[in-house]
């Protein structure tokens, strides 16, 4: 390209403007970061982001900026994930790309000629530390099971099903939750025993717990929970 | 004869500017355009030979500005390359499904630019 090879004033005047431009996109999603509500994040603003990282990413390695390509490379992996909803935000998230964002700045000072250099070591391990998010969240919604409280009880007893079989019952019950029977007083004889159950188990509030179904689909065992209960989430 | 126009398409103004700079130096007109909809206006404003369009902008990105221009019918046969760091062979097929020419992909090299144009525009 006859311009580019004999006028570098050219070139050196869209150096110039990256530097202003990646600028910019540093304030901006700076800003947007802090703004970030990490629980209820707004698409436009994920996109936001992503797009800050992606056109600091292409200008970078365009014009020969590989650190600052590779870190915002890595950026725009994660928030990529995010933005799609194949991971979540989260503080430790947030920090980290706040920290590459003023890596970022140092890296484009130097470049320009106004600042000290940057250990390479210094961009690597902050390269590692996103990945790392990658790598602990699955490339699905990584969101937390809720738990649930289930009270059971089992009963009235009779002739086919007493107390004694309550314990076989609980037994195909182990992978549910954790189990603790609600003690009873005064009855040497007792028609009935409930339980209270912690688990993760999805259960309609106030409704009755599917155990059967979720049980045979959880443990994979033909056995039946006799039982009904009502279900409330864990406060 | 006169100079052929392309249409370049970016978000980014030093990348507008590299590239409006490498084919107006190879002889082409240039016309800029800021993002997908304000591509898609003066697309629709003034006939262009060729578009080059980025692919994450804010407003309207490159494959919606493609499949847009593909139901204009001027631009039913008008080349439109890609120019994205985007190269995942999904994103490839979008695009080519959207009506795109043909990719380039960023960083990209200015003599590859003009060779491309030339094989695609004439």
């Amino acid at each position: 390209m006859a311009a580019q090879n004999k006028d570098d004033g050219g070139m050196a005047q869209f150096h110039a403007m990256f530097f202003e431009e990646a600028a910019e996109h540093l304030d901006h999603m700076e800003e947007l970061l802090l703004a970030l509500d990490i629980e209820h994040a707004d698409a436009e603003q994920l996109n936001a982001i992503f797009r800050a990282a992606h056109s600091i990413k292409g200008g970078a390695g365009t014009f020969g900026f590989s650190d600052i390509a590779d870190l915002t490379h890595e950026m725009e992996t994660v928030f990529d994930r995010i933005r799609k909803g194949e991971m979540a935000a989260s503080a430790e998230l947030v920090n980290a790309f706040l920290t590459s964002g003023d890596l970022l700045k140092a890296l484009l000072a130097h470049s320009r000629g106004a600042g000290e250099p940057v250990e390479k070591s210094e961009v690597d391990a902050l390269c590692a530390r996103l990945r790392a998010f990658l790598i602990e969240s699955p490339a699905e919604t990584a969101k937390t099971k809720p738990k649930h409280h289930l009270e059971l009880t089992f009963g009235p007893f009779d002739a086919a099903f007493g107390s004694k079989d309550v314990d076989s019952a609980l037994a195909d019950l182990a992978g549910f939750g954790d189990i603790e029977e609600i003690k009873r007083k005064g009855r040497k004889k007792p028609l009935e025993r409930r339980f209270r159950i912690l688990t993760e188990v999805s259960v309609r509030h106030g409704g009755r717990a599917g155990l059967h179904a979720a049980h045979r689909q959880d443990q994979g065992q033909r056995g039946r929970a006799r039982a009904a209960g009502r279900g409330r989430g864990a406060g | 004869m006169a100079a052929m126009t392309i249409l370049a398409v970016d978000d980014s103004a030093s990348m507008r500017g590299m590239v409006s700079f490498t084919l107006k130096g190879a002889g082409y007109q240039v016309l800029e355009a800021v993002d997908g909809q304000d591509g898609l206006d003066k697309a629709r404003g003034r006939r262009v030979d060729l578009v080059l369009t980025d692919q994450n902008m804010p407003r309207m990105d490159g494959l919606t500005l493609i499949r847009s221009l593909r139901d204009t019918p001027e631009y039913k046969s008008v080349p439109i390359l890609m120019l994205t760091t985007e190269s995942s062979p999904e994103m490839k097929a979008k695009g080519k499904a959207a009506g795109a020419t043909g990719w380039l992909v960023k960083p990209f090299d200015p003599k590859q630019l003009v060779a491309v144009v030339r094989k695609v525009a004439g």
